[in-house]
């Protein structure tokens, strides 16, 4: 018989054998088949009858591979592959006298089933895969059709021939098989001791897997457990254990031709009928266990035999009616409703939900932001600032600054233009100025009710009262809410000569501090203290003697606080000098008859007190340069009423004509 | 004040309560009051939308009419619609800057602003920084120096001022003009009424400035007060009129 | 505890404000009493504003802005001189800068009125083209020449018609529109009483 040696354990193994039965290294890489030298055994007589019939027909390689040409010579003179493989197949026909037809399954099973003839020859000990059988045995089996048992094997099958070198040169051309050993110091068949330089532990380092048998693994169930080989692999084991898959098919084929699916089934069947029964006897009764543990019998408490069902308890007992309705309708022994849980629960009052202000504020704002309407604006042409914005503001500042000062330094308009007058001054103004002569030496209270920014126009108004009360040698005494007003007094008292005054200082409290003052004024009873602000005797007694009140204010709330405040308590003349700007909101009380005289602004000073014979009269210089001022505006204003004005106008003239 | 004067007074204080009551109650149940529109509320709401919208805060000022004055109820009105301005603004993030010229109107605006931000729950975002004390009531001018600054450093989207101002009011507007900004402006002191007219159409003209709580806010009692208003000036001018005829034929 | 915290609050403003009101007709001693201590209120507001505007320029300040660092040093400055001038040591420092520095001042911002007004009313065609600019203009017209030098024929005309519209127009306007606005500040007036409405709390 034909051997070949493993090249790692040099082992000898069948020429047919595909691994090394020792170390599983394949017999059919380049080393195995350079170093082996297959010496022809002797070929049996028979061993050319013993192949298949079948394989008689295969031709070698290039046999075929020269029919193939062949064939492809015959096809391009018009024959098809498929016409040219049917020759062949044909030629398989033609001897097919046994030649059963391929669809006929059970034609085909037939010669399958006929193997079984060949097992039942056999010993009657169970199926043994015999590795060292040669390959040839396995097909030795009745029922091959006949033309597949040609007698006519192909030369290569017919002598026991070392294998071609074709034949190997087929695997030569394959890729190398990995070596099953990489590390060449370790030799087949010893423990792999260390991977890497890293030693391993032993239970990885046997060359073959430890079998334990279960007596080993358990030894306190060594008596227990069915004996077995403990060193010898069970039968069903080594039965399994197969190397090629004509081997594992032949396997699965039981001595008595049963299917595979039936072999694996009876032989868990018999494994199922080795498990003894258990239904009368409790599990914890077994033999094995019994042995083993020592249970007793638990006492069942009382409470948990209360808990068994009655029908266990007296099934006869047990006889309740069915639940008639509700979820549980039908059923019997159905425990009823505790009493407690039976009770209909009175519901209370649901509190009322209140919320806060902020939560409706909250949600008032988001109904605004997701349902309000937008406002719709009314619309408004806002043309954008044009360039010429800054150049009207610079042309119109500039003017009316060289306006003002050439009005400063100009001669009186009046020397130039002498037919040019000045409107009549309004009686009222007269009137202020006789109710100063009439306090003609009494005391008078003077109110400086402005700040600094209308001293301006106002600083005249209250230097004429000043200078006319100081040649009636009348005492002033000043008093102020503002607390600017108090330095603007004093500055005006400084410019008058002559004149006998007093500061009362700062009154605060608006309205409220002119009603407390009222009472200091024309009063029987002097009072002590203004706010804060202690008298002396002598001025206690001078404050009751006022002959006349007089109120300096751009505001408007000024005049109508002392009016209403001081006028309405006292009765002491008023007048009032104020800005022509609130003109119109004062001359409802001179109507009225709650102020006696009213001078509004610089002008009524002008007309009503010219004095001219100074060079450098204030009033006259003033005067000259807000009458080129109001010119100046009066220009302005109709300018840019006919500059805007018209140039609106043309683009509608524009779109009309278009 | 005398008995003879100070009984009349009295019961007309009485009846308008009463009135004010009775107005109420007929708005509580139901009964509508018709608003006309008006331009400056209108204007105010956008401003307010446009505000949150764009990120931009306003201006609001609210004038220098001191709370324990005369002139305190237009102050009141003011600070009814920096309320309705913080609601929505506050909540936003975008706060109102709020100025005034006077000590008692700061801290009523600061409660107003740090009230928006509690209800807005943000009670951690408030600062007092926020409402700014400029000037005196009787500083007018200094006071519009401190506004003009704030409007012209471009902090804020829009200028609006409800409550009492002067003449300075130009300089304010002014600048608000020069930064092409919108502007709404109330006050009930005709000098600044004429003023806010050369500088824009959405005004609040005297009594309007009064309403601004009806307007904004349309609570029950603050649209009885509209009534209530409507009612005296029916009777004034009743009164005006009968006297003038009085005069005219008797003489 | 929350309705009796907004309740303190409008008990006292409603019954301060009837008291008041009941001393002004019948007590003068209780409405002095009581508008004595609103007067001394509003003088420690006073105080307030001036540390919010210490506090805010301050806060500028360390951004930065040097213009809020020349306000606050002119408030300490002004302070400084003022308590110089209590104690004597200087003899009027805070007139003095007034007269030198806020004088001047507050001077050139309301003759800044002029140049606003008057560009105001040149570009008002600009914004709102319409009848009422048309009489607005002519008005203004009309008030400017009647307070200036015009030659005589001229000036009497103009100087009657300043007067006519001053006094009927603008003097009829403007108490309709002070008679409106002493309506509503009764109406105001009223609310705040009754409690309706609270502007102290929020």
């Amino acid at each position: 018989m034909r051997t070949i040696t493993c090249p790692h354990c040099k082992a000898d193994n069948p020429a047919d054998t595909l691994v090394c039965e020792d170390c599983g290294t394949s017999l059919f890489s380049h080393d195995a088949i350079n170093n082996n030298q297959l010496e022809p055994d002797e070929p049996a007589a028979n061993e050319a009858e013993q192949l298949l019939d079948w394989l008689k027909d295969l031709e070698p390689a290039n046999e075929r591979s020269e029919q193939v040409s062949a064939k492809a010579a015959d096809i391009s003179e018009g024959e098809t592959e498929s016409d040219t493989l049917a020759d062949w197949l044909a030629e398989l026909s033609s001897q097919k006298e046994d030649w059963e037809d391929v669809e006929d399954r059970e034609a085909i099973t037939d010669w399958f089933d006929g193997t079984e003839d060949i097992y039942d020859e056999r010993d009657s000990e169970p199926f043994k895969l015999d590795q060292t059988a040669p390959l040839s045995e396995y097909h030795e089996v009745e029922g091959i059709p006949e033309q597949l048992a040609s007698s006519d094997l192909p030369d290569w099958l017919k002598q026991e021939q070392p294998l071609e070198e074709s034949f190997f040169e087929e695997y030569e051309s394959l890729p190398e098989e990995p070596e099953l050993w990489t590390d060449d110091r370790v030799q087949p068949g010893e423990a792999l001791q260390s991977v890497g330089g890293e030693v391993l532990p032993p239970e990885f380092s046997s060359s073959e897997p430890e079998y334990k048998s279960t007596s080993d693994e358990f030894p306190e169930l060594k008596d227990k457990v069915p004996s077995e080989t403990a060193e010898e692999p069970a039968d069903w084991y080594s039965e399994l254990a197969f190397t090629d898959v004509e081997s594992a098919l032949d396997e699965l084929l039981d001595e008595h031709g049963k299917p595979a699916g039936d072999i694996l089934s009876d032989q868990w069947m018999n494994l199922v009928d080795e498990i003894p029964e258990s239904e009368d006897e409790p599990v914890a009764k077994s033999s094995f266990l019994e042995e083993t543990t020592d249970l007793s019998d638990s006492e069942i408490p009382d409470w948990l035999e209360s808990l068994k069902p009655e029908e266990l308890v007296d099934p006869a007992a047990v006889d309740q009616p069915a639940e008639k309705s509700g979820p549980l309708i039908g059923l019997k022994g159905v425990i009823p409703m505790a009493a407690v849980a039976a009770d209909p629960v009175e519901m209370g009052s649901i509190p009322e939900y209140t919320m806060t202000k902020g939560q409706q504020q909250q949600v008032a704002l988001l109904k605004r932001l997701t349902m309000a309407e937008p406002a719709v604006l009314p619309s408004e042409s806002r043309p954008a600032i044009e360039d010429n914005f800054i150049a009207f503001r610079l042309v119109i500042g500039l003017l009316l600054i060289v306006v003002v000062i050439a009005g400063w330094f100009l001669p009186s308009i009046n020397e130039i233009l002498p037919g040019w007058v000045m409107p009549p001054a309004p009686t009222y103004t007269e009137a202020a100025y006789s109710a100063l002569d009439m306090a003609s030496g009494r005391p008078v209270l003077v109110a400086f009710e402005y700040t600094p920014a209308i001293a301006g126009e106002l600083d005249p108004v209250a230097i004429s009262f000043l200078q006319r009360l100081a040649a009636n040698n009348s005492t002033v005494f000043t008093i102020s809410q503002v607390a600017a007003g108090v330095p603007v007094a004093g500055r005006a008292i400084e410019q008058v000569e002559e004149l006998d005054s007093q500061a009362l200082g700062y009154l605060p409290g608006d309205a409220i501090g002119l009603r407390n003052f009222a009472s200091c004024i024309d009063a029987v009873d002097a009072c002590a203290n203004v706010t804060g602000l202690s008298l002396e005797e002598e001025t206690q007694s001078l404050l009751g003697q006022i002959g006349l009140v007089i109120v300096l204010s751009g505001e408007r709330d000024a005049i109508v606080n002392w009016i209403e405040q001081v006028g309405a308590q006292v009765e002491v003349p008023m007048i009032s000098g104020i800005t022509q700007a609130i003109s119109p909101v004062a001359a409802p009380y001179i109507a009225s008859g709650q102020l006696d005289g009213l001078v509004g602004g610089l002008p009524a000073v002008a007309a009503i007190d010219n004095n001219v014979e100074e060079d450098d009269n204030f009033v006259e210089k003033a005067m000259n340069s807000i009458t080129l001022s109001q010119w100046m505006a009066v220009i302005v204003l109709i300018i840019g009423a006919l500059f805007y004005g018209l140039a609106g106008l043309a683009p509608a003239g524009a779109k009309k004509q278009a | 004040m005398d008995l003879f004067t100070s009984a009349p007074i009295l019961i007309l204080i009485i009846v308008c309560v009463g009135l004010l009551y009775w107005l109420s109650y007929r708005v509580r149940s139901g009964r509508g009051v018709n608003l006309r529109p008006l331009n400056g509320y209108i204007a105010l709401k956008a401003q307010r939308a446009k505000s949150v919208e764009t990120g931009r805060g306003v201006h609001f000022s609210v004038g220098r009419a001191n709370l324990s004055g005369s002139s305190s109820p237009t102050s009141i009105a003011a600070l009814s619609a920096l309320d309705y301005i913080a609601a929505d603004a506050c909540a936003s993030d975008v706060p109102p800057l709020t100025t005034t010229g006077d000590g008692t109107l700061l801290l009523a605006a600061q409660d107003s602003l740090r009230a928006a931000y509690n209800v807005a729950g943000r009670q951690h975002d408030y600062s007092p920084r926020i409402a700014q004390y400029l000037a005196a009531e009787n500083q007018p001018m200094t006071f519009a120096a401190g506004t003009s600054d704030i409007v012209n450093r471009g902090e804020v989207g829009s200028n609006l001022m409800i409550g009492r101002f002067g003449a300075e009011l130009a300089i304010v507007t002014e600048s608000a003009e020069r930064g092409d900004m919108e502007q709404v402006i109330g006050s009930d002191d005709p000098t600044a009424m004429a003023l806010a007219v050369l500088a824009t159409d959405k005004v609040l003209l005297g009594e309007e400035v009064f309403a601004s709580g009806a307007y904004l806010h349309g609570e029950p009692v603050q649209l009885a007060s509209i009534q209530l208003q409507d009612i005296l000036r029916v009777l004034a001018i009743a009164g005006i009129l009968l006297a003038t005829l009085f005069y005219l034929v008797v003489g | 505890m929350r309705n009796l915290r907004r309740s303190v609050p409008m008990a006292l403003a409603v019954g301060c404000g009837l008291l008041t009101l009941l001393g002004l007709m019948f007590i003068p001693e209780l409405g002095d009493a009581l508008t004595t201590w609103a007067s001394f209120l509003a003088a420690m507001a006073l105080l307030v504003g001036v540390v919010n505007l210490l506090s805010v320029h301050m806060r500028r300040l360390l951004k930065g802005n040097a213009y809020s660092g020349l306000l606050v040093i002119s408030i300490l400055a002004i302070f400084a001189l003022a308590l110089t001038d209590f104690f004597e040591l200087t003899t009027g420092g805070v007139s003095t800068a007034f007269g030198l520095v806020q004088a001047p001042l507050e001077a050139a911002m309301a003759s800044l009125l002029v140049f606003f007004l008057l560009f105001a009313g040149f570009r008002l065609f600009r914004r709102q083209r319409n009848g009422w600019s048309v009489l607005f203009i002519v008005t203004a017209t009309v008030i400017l020449l009647g307070s200036t030098l015009l030659p005589e024929a001229l000036s009497g005309i103009f100087g009657q018609a300043s007067r006519f519209l001053s006094d009927v127009f603008v003097g009829g306007g403007m108490r309709g529109l002070l008679i409106g606005i002493s309506i509503g500040t009764i109406a105001v007036a009223l609310r705040v009483l009754t409690g309706s409405a609270r502007p102290y709390d929020k």
